[in-house]
């Protein structure tokens, strides 16, 4: 497990051939009130700047991302998606196996929980504190505010 | 043993006209089962027919896990196997955990049976009542073989569960057990919990004249049994009140058998938390329902109670240190020694409430008989206590001034992810207690925001004074549980539901922990759409607070009890979780003619893929749910836990709905394997919101041996369209024929399956379907390879029909 800074975190994710966000229930209920921005408007901005790579659209996202004008998701389950990871990779979605798995929308313990099933494939946990199980995550902040800026940063560098 | 030895060789079994066999040839082991008994129950209860047609009958009484591994690890973890959180010695963790979760349960039915077998001595009758039969106790009978009819049977069968349960926790420590091995030996755990859970039940309606259905015809059930008002709204102000907490009810029951004889009801307020403020309104109807037992904590710092009463459950904190926060007096009656409490059962009752007087803060007492004396006696002579054990709102704004601008770490900390720092800075700012309204109602104090504050705030405070605040307006309806179906309830059932009227069948069980809003959606959503929906334990008194604005009713009002579509009936506390998967249990006998008594695996394999039945398990749960949820996912009752957000579920048996080798059964005519839709997709697979769980449970109930397939199918796509606002990507994988599609929009499903998934038609006749193995065929050959069919199935090999040559052998 290694924690980067947001912006080597966000250089990491853009060297990647293959992503997979997956954004879960949090994106709808944690906002930033003083930016006036949801979690979910962070999933929208790393798809556009993913060149609009998929989303996997986990809990109720998918209604959002949607509404937000992203066109390449559906709606998955989480716990689906770590269970390919153990078999030969047969989701439609994306062709080929993810060469990396990126967590937004989750408690730091969930996404530890969901980073350990994951099985040969690399992990990342754009949570509010590190997450140990992951492969890379966003270091850790004392507020949302800080976790906010944190985002911004990985956002600008993808 | 040989057969000569343990005497099933000189027992001849004759059932029906023309079937005799010896005992021995369908029995490897009887391990201590009395063969006559064994004999007497399958000659009156199988069916010649049944017996002629399977491969081969095969009979585990006293079914140690080994036995039913060709259901275990053959057919389940073959198809879903488990993945874990963690490393590699998480399947012994999950083990481990399962026995922990049995533990408690067990020993209370240990405990409650002893009490019964002590005062009416072991010959005394047990039934379930008018309407059951011996064939209705099931887990009795599945797994040892015999239908218990007096408390001496019931003490054979909690023996039994005992020594599994022990054989469990030896397998847990086992070095180089697989993970086959281990999974097993947990769903094994966990049915006999079960088990130990019908032990419980059967006590409560037989002797303790606890609420039952079974009395009554079907159409009498519906709005019984009668509702009261209750909740902390209910209690009267100026009573003295005692909340009893736990498992063992018999403490609480002889409490309210001496009111009741002293014409005292009236004076004092008798309050129950979790498995006992189920268990309450089955027998005193004016008994409070006061909290869910994951919820105890919060409920006890309100400090309303004057005595506290105490036994084994899912506690997980102190009770010493909460009683002397409220100077309540504690009474733990727990089957082992809490809190460094003194066992006083042999001192005189003066001397026990003189010294709980004299500021004792607790004590111990095994003997219920005493534990009541003592609770009545305190009653009678307990001062009134000081009181403000509750901050006021000018405190508490005091206390949440402290909390500064640029500090989250309470709702990093909250395993929930409730945003709680929010709350504090708003009451902090002068907006009163209502500030903390959405994250305190989903807030179980497990107090990891007071330990994560880097400025000391007792946040925990904060959140019990604005809970305190909401309590009378705690009020609402509530009726007591009915205990388990009839088995005339599951075939009127069958006539109704299962001729498409129904999505099917949805246990909704959890701790009381997960925020009410979501548990009382979703039992409203499910029986509104016409779904059977069986509630237990502590998520029913949350559910109960449901009110439906429309319809001015609230939800036990508004829903009958009968176990048809459109119901939502409270099934009981904890201990009547046991019957949740009675649909796949019963229905085995009454549509096929299986007998069941130790007849586990032709039992749930019967009805598997045949019945919709399935369970949502919501909120943080203890390792007690764990338990429960090994034994019903064994039974054919898939599972979704949930909310994902502070569950520690860390072993899920998910499916994989693109791998299509891995969804098969095998056609009992000819034993040919067919490919089937994936149904169940997965056994235990985690939700994150309440509209993913209804929408899983909703596709768990479209199974491949169904008829009338289309409502089940209605069911899974219309939530899918309504939650998500798209159809579910593996849709056409569950349509077998045009016949199957909803009719309304069927025209707008056809055109789908034909632009994006390649049918293709000419007019109404369907030419081309793509076969998941990439083939295209007409629809006759696509009927033929893929699904059911119609035909029967099974997944166990030997239940597939005999060969016609065999028969006449």
């Amino acid at each position: 497990m290694s924690v980067l800074k947001p912006r080597d975190l966000g250089k990491y994710v853009k060297s990647k051939k293959n992503p997979l966000v997956i954004t879960g229930a949090l994106c709808d209920e944690v906002d930033f009130p003083e930016a006036k921005r949801k979690l979910l408007d962070f999933a929208v901005d790393m798809s556009k700047k993913l060149k609009d790579r998929p989303i996997a659209a986990c809990a109720n996202t998918v209604v959002g991302l949607k509404q937000k004008g992203v066109t390449n998701t559906k709606k998955m389950w989480v716990g689906e998606i770590v269970e390919y990871t153990r078999d030969p990779w047969m989701e439609p979605m994306i062709k080929d196996r993810p060469d990396v798995l990126v967590f937004l929308g989750y408690t730091p313990r969930s996404m530890g929980w969901l980073c350990s099933m994951a099985r040969d494939i690399d992990t990342v946990a754009l949570g509010y504190q590190a997450v140990e199980q992951a492969t890379h995550s966003l270091p850790d902040t004392v507020s949302f505010t800080d976790y906010r800026k944190n985002l911004e940063e990985f956002v600008k560098a993808l | 043993m040989s057969s000569e030895q343990d005497g099933t060789a000189r027992v001849m079994v004759r059932v029906g006209n023309r079937t005799e066999f010896e005992l021995s040839s369908v029995v490897r082991d009887l391990k201590g089962a009395d063969p006559h008994e064994l004999k007497a129950a399958l000659e009156h209860d199988a069916v010649e027919m049944r017996l002629n047609t399977i491969r081969e009958f095969r009979l585990a009484p006293y079914a140690d896990a080994p036995d039913l591994s060709e259901w275990d690890q053959d057919v389940l973890l073959e198809t879903w196997p488990p993945l874990y959180a963690g490393g590699g010695e998480s399947a012994a963790e999950s083990l481990r955990r399962t026995c922990l979760g049995c533990t408690s349960q067990i020993s209370t039915a240990r405990q409650v049976l002893d009490y019964a077998l002590s005062v009416y001595g072991p010959g005394k009758a047990v039934d379930l009542g008018k309407n059951m039969d011996a064939g209705d106790f099931t887990w009795t009978g599945v797994m040892c073989g015999f239908p218990p009819g007096d408390l001496h049977s019931l003490d054979r069968a909690l023996s039994y569960a005992e020594s599994q349960l022990n054989r469990a926790r030896l397998a847990a420590g086992q070095a180089h057990a697989t993970n086959a091995d281990l999974e097993g030996q947990a769903f094994h755990a966990g049915t006999m919990l079960l088990l130990a859970q019908e032990v419980l039940e059967t006590i409560k309606t037989s002797l303790f004249g606890f609420t039952t259905a079974a009395n009554l015809g079907l159409s009498d059930i519906a709005w019984y049994p009668p509702p009261h008002f209750t909740g902390r709204g209910a209690m009267e102000s100026g009573k003295k009140a005692v909340v009893f907490i736990g498992d063992n009810f018999i403490p609480m029951w002889l409490l309210v058998e001496a009111l009741r004889a002293k014409v005292l009801t009236e004076r004092f307020e008798v309050c129950g938390i979790g498995q006992a403020a189920d268990d309450l309104p089955r027998f005193y109807d004016r008994g409070r329902w006061v909290g869910a037992m994951t919820r105890a904590r919060k409920v006890l710092r309100t400090g309303v109670f004057d005595i506290i009463v105490g036994s084994d459950g899912c506690l997980g904190f102190d009770l010493v240190d909460e009683a002397r926060r409220t100077d309540s007096r504690l009474i733990w009656t727990g089957s082992v020694a809490f809190g460094g409490l003194k066992e006083r059962s042999s001192d005189p009752v003066d001397a026990i409430v003189s010294d709980l007087l004299s500021g004792v803060p607790g004590v111990w007492l095994r003997d219920p008989r005493r534990a009541a004396e003592v609770t009545f006696a305190l009653m009678e002579t307990m001062k009134q206590r000081p009181g403000g054990y509750v901050l006021g709102e000018e405190k508490a704004r005091a206390e949440a001034s402290k909390c500064s601008d640029d500090c989250d770490l309470c709702s990093y900390a909250c395993p929930s992810a409730l945003l709680v720092s929010r709350g504090v800075r708003a009451l902090r700012d002068g907006n009163g207690f209502k500030a903390l309204a959405e994250a305190e109602k989903r807030c179980c104090l497990c107090l990891e925001c007071d330990r994560s504050c880097p400025e000391k705030i007792g946040i925990s405070d904060l959140m019990v004074a604005a809970f305190a605040r909401k309590g009378p307006e705690d009020k609402f309806i509530l009726r007591g549980g009915r205990g388990g179906g009839q088995r005339a309830e599951m075939a009127s059932n069958d006539l109704v539901a299962r001729s498409g009227s129904s999505p099917g069948w949805f246990g909704v069980i959890g701790c009381g922990d997960a925020n009410p809003d979501d548990v009382q959606w979703i039992a409203n959503e499910l029986a509104s759409r016409n779904g059977i929906v069986a509630m237990a334990g502590c998520s029913v008194g949350d559910i109960a607070h449901f009110h439906d604005p429309d319809e001015q009713k609230w939800i036990m009002q508004k829903y009958p009890f009968w176990l048809q579509p459109r119901s939502a009936a409270n099934l009981g506390g904890c201990s009547a979780c046991q019957f949740l998967p009675l649909i796949t249990l019963k229905n085995a006998r009454s549509t096929a003619g299986v007998t069941h008594y130790s007849n586990y695996v032709e039992t749930v394999a019967t009805t598997f893929d045949r019945y919709a039945c399935c369970t949502i398990v919501w909120g943080p749960l203890p390792d007690r749910m764990y338990a429960i949820v090994a034994g019903l996912v064994r039974s054919g009752v898939p599972v979704v836990v949930g909310p994902l957000a502070g569950n520690d579920w860390k072993r899920m048996l998910p499916g994989n709905k693109w791998d299509w080798r891995r969804y098969w059964v095998y056609e009992a005519l000819s034993q040919r394997k067919r490919f089937v839709e994936p149904s169940p997709k997965h056994l235990i697979i985690p939700a994150e919101t309440r509209e993913e769980a209804v929408n899983m449970a909703c596709c768990y109930n479209v199974k491949p041996a169904q008829g009338f397939r289309m409502t089940f199918l209605d069911g899974y796509l219309d939530t899918h369209q309504q939650y998500f606002g798209e159809l579910p990507d593996d849709w056409p994988r569950y349509v077998r024929s045009p016949g199957d599609l909803p009719i309304a929009g069927r025209a707008r499903f056809l055109a789908e399956l034909e632009a994006k998934h390649g049918w293709k038609r000419e007019g109404p006749v369907i030419k081309e379907i793509p076969l998941p193995d990439g083939r295209t065929v007409d629809q006759k050959q696509y009927v033929r390879e893929y699904g059911a069919g119609g035909a029967p199935v099974t997944r166990v090999p030997r239940l597939c029909v005999k060969p016609l040559h065999q028969k006449k052998e």
